[in-house]
């Protein structure tokens, strides 16, 4: 029972309107990267100009890579620990997870063209 | 015959615009706004990464008309749709190459696409001077910044290095002192360009320490994909200073590097000469002001250059 409910927040957290990614945080990430085979987590901070400009590029991107990889978002701001664990320099900074296991990250903002190869060679060539 | 044909059909029909704006900061969206609103046929080519510097920063409070501050990349993203309204073109594309040498002038993008106009104005910014190290390269994201406003919260109680000994270095110290536990500045000379009040209120901050006469050698370490600390050296002698971050400010350099080979550079890579029709604005020609604003009167300036430029064409025509 505690496995469905926390299945269908998780599930609830994720598929949100096409395009919108939603919002993930320290307590909700060990879950997510379990259940999520293939996983991009876009940390930000609310008042990162780079950060703004690269959301709807995100946005578009998660819409282009539905069904084979799960976005989310991390404001880094209030979430101390994961960035800390992470090793955070910069913001934005993408980070892409493949079975819970980091396998690449992209630092600053970053072309559309450049990312959708970059996520395409992470997630898509086994 | 028929490649002949060809060649005179993608020559007839190419475009011609009157104005070519290379760059998306506030001197170059304006100066596209004026163009467009003086009836021009405008091209901005603003770059991959557009904004310019004012996207790096949070809130701007010093743009006139903004009470409480506007958001960077609000005021950037106004200024380009502004732009769009009065007819401006954008494209988000890097120029590579520009020849000056045949008119109208050729500018090539890094589609490879090539724009003819009869004016240019250079507006491609200044950029955050690097070491130049292989480490630092590796590094940048990932420990090294060029940018505290930015980073600085995510070094909360850890130690940073900053280099440089002008203004920017001072304030940028100062601003991490307020979230790093120790903030060590190195600085290659024993002098610095810093206001004096900098200086004291750097001299006044416990957990800011100054060591001078030395230059960094390396940054460490790339291996492990984030920074460990740096390797300084003096008088020959090498130290090694453990910290988690480096912030470089030392100094800026124009964006310059797509007019090498164009013959309007000096050896330090700044327009030494403009070519008829060719203007500049905005922190690529500025070395003193670098302000948002007087990047935008620039670009205003530019753009009416080139008009009354292209005014007198028609007339001698």
């Amino acid at each position: 029972m505690k496995t469905i409910f926390i299945s269908s927040l998780i599930g609830m957290s994720i598929f949100c309107m096409a395009g919108e990614i939603a919002e993930t945080d320290e307590k909700r990430f060990p879950d997510l990267s379990k259940s999520e085979k293939n996983l991009v987590v876009e940390v930000y901070a609310p008042w990162c100009g780079p950060c703004k400009m690269l959301a709807p590029i995100m946005e578009a991107i998660a819409v282009q890579f539905d069904g084979k990889c799960t976005f989310v978002k991390l404001n880094g701001d209030v979430n101390d620990k994961l960035i800390e664990a992470w090793h955070i320099r910069g913001y934005p900074t993408l980070l892409f997870f493949k079975n819970g296991k980091e396998v690449g990250r992209e630092v600053g903002f970053t072309r559309k063209e450049k990312l959708v190869e970059v996520i395409g060679k992470y997630f898509l060539t086994d | 015959m028929k490649f002949i044909f060809i060649f005179l059909f993608s020559v007839l029909s190419c475009e011609i615009y009157d104005v070519t704006v290379v760059g998306g900061g506030p001197a170059g969206l304006t100066a596209g706004l004026y163009a467009a609103r003086l009836g021009l046929k405008t091209l901005v080519v603003a770059g991959e990464i557009p904004g310019g510097q004012l996207t790096g920063t949070s809130l701007v409070e010093n743009f006139p008309g903004f009470v409480e501050g506007i958001d960077g990349a609000l005021l950037i993203g106004n200024m380009r749709r502004q732009a769009e309204k009065y007819g401006a073109l954008i494209k988000e594309e890097n120029a590579e190459s520009v020849s000056f040498t045949q008119f109208p002038y050729i500018l090539t993008l890094g589609t490879k696409e090539k724009v003819r106009s009869r004016t240019i104005i250079i507006a491609t910014g200044a950029f955050p001077r690097r070491l130049g190290l292989l480490s630092e390269g590796a590094l940048f994201g990932k420990g090294v910044s060029t940018c505290a406003v930015c980073d600085a919260s995510l070094y909360k109680g850890k130690k940073v290095v900053v280099i440089g000994g002008g203004d920017s270095a001072f304030e940028e110290a100062l601003l991490l002192s307020r979230f790093a536990s120790k903030v060590t500045m190195v600085h290659r000379s024993g002098s610095f360009k810093a206001q004096a009040v900098l200086r004291e209120r750097v001299m006044k901050t416990e957990n800011i320490e100054i060591k001078t006469h030395r230059t960094v050698k390396e940054i460490c370490d790339p291996e492990k994909g984030f920074v460990t600390g740096i390797i300084m050296l003096s008088g020959g002698v090498e130290e090694k200073l453990a910290c988690d971050g480096v912030f470089l400010a030392i100094g800026h350099e124009a964006g310059t590097g797509w007019l090498l080979g164009s013959g309007i550079l000096d050896g330090k890579g700044r327009i030494a000469a403009l070519p008829r029709g060719v203007f500049s604005a905005g922190d690529v020609a500025d070395e003193h002001y670098r302000q948002a604003i007087t990047a935008a009167g620039s670009g205003c300036k530019a753009a009416l250059d080139a008009y009354y430029y292209l005014q007198n064409q028609e007339n001698v025509q």
